[in-house]
């Protein structure tokens, strides 16, 4: 017998992933089905370009799946899949230099000298924050605020506040030292506080 | 940890009232310092904020062009337990009989493994059996030949078994009557050889 059985919805993602290694193609397009939003909504707010954000889910599945045989049960399927989206996000952020505004400088400095050297203001295009944030909607205030952070500082906040991965899954899912992921997390929240200050609750 | 400094919260401790997981005496800190009760609460709502970002949807099809590209595994045959949880399998009647086998096996399965680690019990048991059998027995042969006894027919064969010459000869008469019978059914019951048409096809 060599039928495989229908996933549902009510089976955890360490038992689709056993039926997927089974040969299930159920089971695959369930993976894809479960994560797609999640995946492209990070991939998005990281590269902030629909088509790019496209590319790189498909990406993302198309490397997760082939290499389901390497994934480890003991670890979240979910963390799993967003090391891959973000690695993707960043690798192409690198590749086509889209970099960002910090308030807070580089995420490497060290010292509050180094930080205020390498600090960028917001505003440099030109726009006031105030005019930009008036003229959208709060969620599009959001989104143009997480757009302005640094990719380290968007990836730790989007994966931590919007994914809702706890900071040691970060660490490890950037490569991280916690320490630095806390730093990252704060510095994000501060610039985001800034960003957001005008806007009423 | 508190900030010693100004005794003002840290991120870390911000990170714990958000999680509302900081300790009483910061928190009463936090309600008596203006700085740090506006800090947390200009923190906490950007929380909410990126907690209410929506889920952003890929175009149609995601699922369709990454099975494209996945290689799916070969189907690998399922262990015979998972084949009897199959959904075809679990109506009523199935389950039904395959709860009755596991009774009979369980039961057995019991029954065997009681014997064995209960010999001397097992014996009392056989011989209180054996006893109660003998006793049945006994008491229902009884029965039959008081009833017998009282049978309106049982006086003629009485008569005819009274003296020994009478038995010899009723046997010998009822054992002729009995040879007679069967050779005349053999007799009836013996196919024809010849002398009878049979149809031609």
């Amino acid at each position: 017998m060599s039928e495989s059985v229908p996933v549902g919805p009510t089976a955890t993602d360490q038992e689709v992933v056993l039926e997927a290694r089974r040969g299930s193609d159920a089971a695959y397009r369930e993976l894809v089905r479960r994560y797609e939003r999640p995946v492209f909504s990070l991939v998005f707010r990281m590269v902030r370009d629909r088509e790019l954000a496209e590319d790189l889910t498909q990406e993302t599945f198309i490397k997760a799946l082939n290499a389901l045989a390497s994934y480890r049960p003991e670890f979240k399927f979910s963390s799993w899949i967003f090391k891959i989206a973000n690695n993707a996000a960043i690798d192409q952020l690198r590749r086509r230099e889209l970099d960002t505004l910090s308030l807070d400088g580089s995420p490497s400095a060290e010292t509050p000298d180094a930080v205020e050297a390498t600090a960028l203001q917001v505003g440099s295009k030109g726009e006031s924050p105030l005019d930009e944030l008036e003229a959208r909607e709060l969620g599009s205030a959001i989104e143009v605020a997480i757009a302005k952070l640094r990719p380290e500082y968007r990836s730790c906040i989007l994966l931590r506040h919007v994914e809702g991965l706890a900071y040691e899954e970060i660490a490890e899912n950037m490569d991280l030292p916690l320490g630095t992921v806390k730093t990252y997390i704060h510095r994000a929240r501060n610039e985001l506080r800034q960003y957001l200050g005008h806007l009423k609750e | 940890m508190t900030d010693l400094t100004h005794g003002h919260l840290t991120p870390e401790d911000l990170d714990h009232w958000l999680e509302g997981t900081l300790p009483a005496a910061q928190l009463v800190h936090l309600e008596d310092c203006p700085d740090c009760f506006a800090l947390a609460h200009a923190e906490r709502r950007v929380v909410a904020w990126l907690g209410q970002l929506p889920l952003l949807a890929p175009s149609a099809g995601l699922s369709d062009r990454v099975m494209r590209a996945v290689t799916v595994p070969a189907p690998v045959a399922r262990a015979p337990w998972r084949v009897l949880a199959q959904p075809s399998l679990l109506g009523p009647r199935w389950r039904a009989a395959a709860a009755g086998v596991a009774l009979a096996l369980g039961g057995s399965g019991l029954s065997v493994a009681w014997s064995i680690s209960h010999p001397d019990q097992l014996a009392s048991l056989l011989s209180w059996l054996g006893n109660e059998a003998y006793a049945f027995g006994w008491t229902g042969l009884q029965a039959v030949v008081a009833n017998l006894a009282e049978q309106p027919w049982t006086g003629a064969v009485r008569t005819l078994l009274a003296s020994p010459a009478r038995a010899a000869l009723s046997i010998g008469a009822g054992v002729l009557l009995y040879a007679s019978g069967l050779l005349a059914m053999r007799r009836l019951m013996t196919a024809p050889t010849n002398g009878v048409g049979h149809v031609r096809i």
